[in-house]
């Protein structure tokens, strides 16, 4: 670049005789190896200013990956896996023989049912109308006893209560597959899983049925051993209906 | 300085009057803070036209503050690194010749204390434009002239070195090369007067017995 010197002397302090010898004695120009230093050091500097965010974005966009993908695991593993599988019940023999029963109809056997049978007012005999049904599956039954109390049955007793009828009580098929309906849409609703676990596993315990009745000493070792599952409701039933059977016998 | 970058008074007085900062691109003669403007958004070309108006002078007083071509040239891309760099900070509130003096100033003074190589003998010869027309007997008395007119300015104290320098080659004016130099404005005006002075003498010393024997 061609550069025509003048500087005007602003504030008169100037000498025109010495500016132009010193405007003949300097005429270096900056070499052209610091003026192209200089622009590829200005032409980095934009582009590092430039492309400053997308190195930045680019960590970002990995920590975000990642972070979401542990986020999705994390919540994948809380998800019970009922919620998605339907366990296998392994139920004893004697329990199978309860269920078999129980859906076998028998709705001559339930005409023939006696009144005065001492189980025929038994709480567990209680419609499943009675049963208050939530969007969860049922939550409680009011129990009325024979002396008027009144009673609140929560959800896991009321279903070991239904799943231990007596196989000499006859059950109506429609009610029994509407016991099992509900159950099973309270084991496919059941958000957590531990209320579904319970229930199946309060389901093993073996009810007092069958022969087990025929002597109330082998009634009460089932009840016994009832009680030691921690079916502590259960096994009250069991007694209610062992005092029922046979009066005379002593209960310890 | 008007002169020195083109500029048609008209035109900067009108450039003035509607006091804007950021020039826009079309303008074929805008202002360096609004090139420096441009540059801070990104636009190298207008960092190369500012930078094209000044790296000549720039160098030319540093080379003659230095006294040393290779000290000359690293603080020339230092002030200019740093200039670079601070163009995100830039804010037009000042002349950006002012700006680029006070950075190439403070630059030389930061060379001078962390290195000791900072000597009084200098190692560059002067660049002189010889003009062919001239007839030899001019051509070798205006070489003589600038030859001791440099050996003088070699020879002047330091600060006054630096103000006829910013006064040469920057353009500017006594407060603006008093903000530069960090002195008050009358102090510059001593230096630049003893400079001037000095100078003035050295040229016209060997006319000196010729005219006291006339």
């Amino acid at each position: 670049m061609t550069e025509h010197r003048s500087t005007p002397d602003i504030d008169g302090l100037g000498d025109p005789l010495v500016s132009s010898a010193y405007r003949e004695s300097a005429a270096e120009r900056a070499p052209d190896a610091l003026n192209h230093s200089v622009m590829q050091q200005a032409r980095e500097q934009v582009r590092t200013r430039f492309f400053r965010p997308v190195a930045w974005l680019r960590p970002m966009a990995w920590a975000a990956t990642i972070g979401l993908s542990l986020a999705i695991v994390i919540e994948l593993s809380t998800v019970p896996q009922t919620a998605f599988d339907v366990p296998v019940i392994e139920i004893p023999a004697s329990g199978t023989q309860v269920l078999r029963e129980i859906e076998v109809p028998r709705r001559p056997e339930a005409n023939s049912l006696d009144a005065n049978s001492p189980l025929a007012n038994s709480p567990e005999t209680d419609s499943p109308a009675d049963l208050e049904l939530t969007p969860f599956g049922p939550r409680a039954r009011k129990t009325i006893a024979d002396d008027g109390r009144v009673t609140l049955q929560d959800a896991g007793s009321l279903h070991k209560a239904e799943t231990a009828v007596p196989a000499a009580i006859a059950v109506p098929t429609e009610i029994v597959v509407e016991e099992k309906l509900l159950m099973q849409d309270r084991l496919d609703m059941d958000a957590t899983g531990a209320f579904a676990k319970q229930s199946f596993s309060d389901m093993s315990a073996v009810p007092c049925a069958g022969d087990i009745r025929n002597l109330p000493k082998s009634w009460l070792e089932c009840i016994k051993r009832l009680e030691d599952d921690g079916l502590v409701d259960l096994a009250d039933s069991e007694r209610e209906q062992l005092q029922q059977a046979f009066p005379d016998f002593k209960l310890p | 300085m008007i002169d020195a970058i083109g500029l048609n008074p008209d035109d900067l007085s009108l450039s003035h009057a509607q006091a804007v900062a950021y020039a826009p691109a079309m303008d074929p003669h805008p202002e360096d803070s609004a090139l420096m403007l441009r540059y801070k958004d990104g636009d190298v070309d207008a960092f190369e036209t500012l930078y094209r108006r000044h790296n000549d002078a720039l160098y030319r007083y540093l080379l003659r503050l230095c006294r040393h071509r290779d000290n000359a040239e690293d603080i020339f891309q230092e002030v200019w690194g740093k200039i670079i760099k601070a163009r995100g900070r830039y804010q037009a509130t000042a002349k950006f010749t002012t700006f680029l003096y006070r950075v190439a100033h403070n630059c030389f003074i930061d060379h001078i204390r962390r290195n000791q190589r900072h000597q009084n003998t200098a190692d560059i010869e002067p660049d002189s434009q010889a003009s062919p027309t001239d007839a030899p007997e001019v051509e070798t008395e205006r070489s003589l002239a600038r030859r001791r007119l440099d050996a003088a300015l070699q020879d002047l104290p330091e600060e006054q070195r630096d103000v006829f320098l910013l006064h040469e080659e920057s353009g500017l004016n006594l407060d603006d090369i008093a903000l530069v130099t960090g002195a008050n404005r009358e102090t510059t005006k001593s230096r630049l007067r003893y400079a001037v002075k000095k100078l003035r003498a050295a040229i016209d010393e060997p006319n000196r017995p010729e005219e006291e024997a006339s």
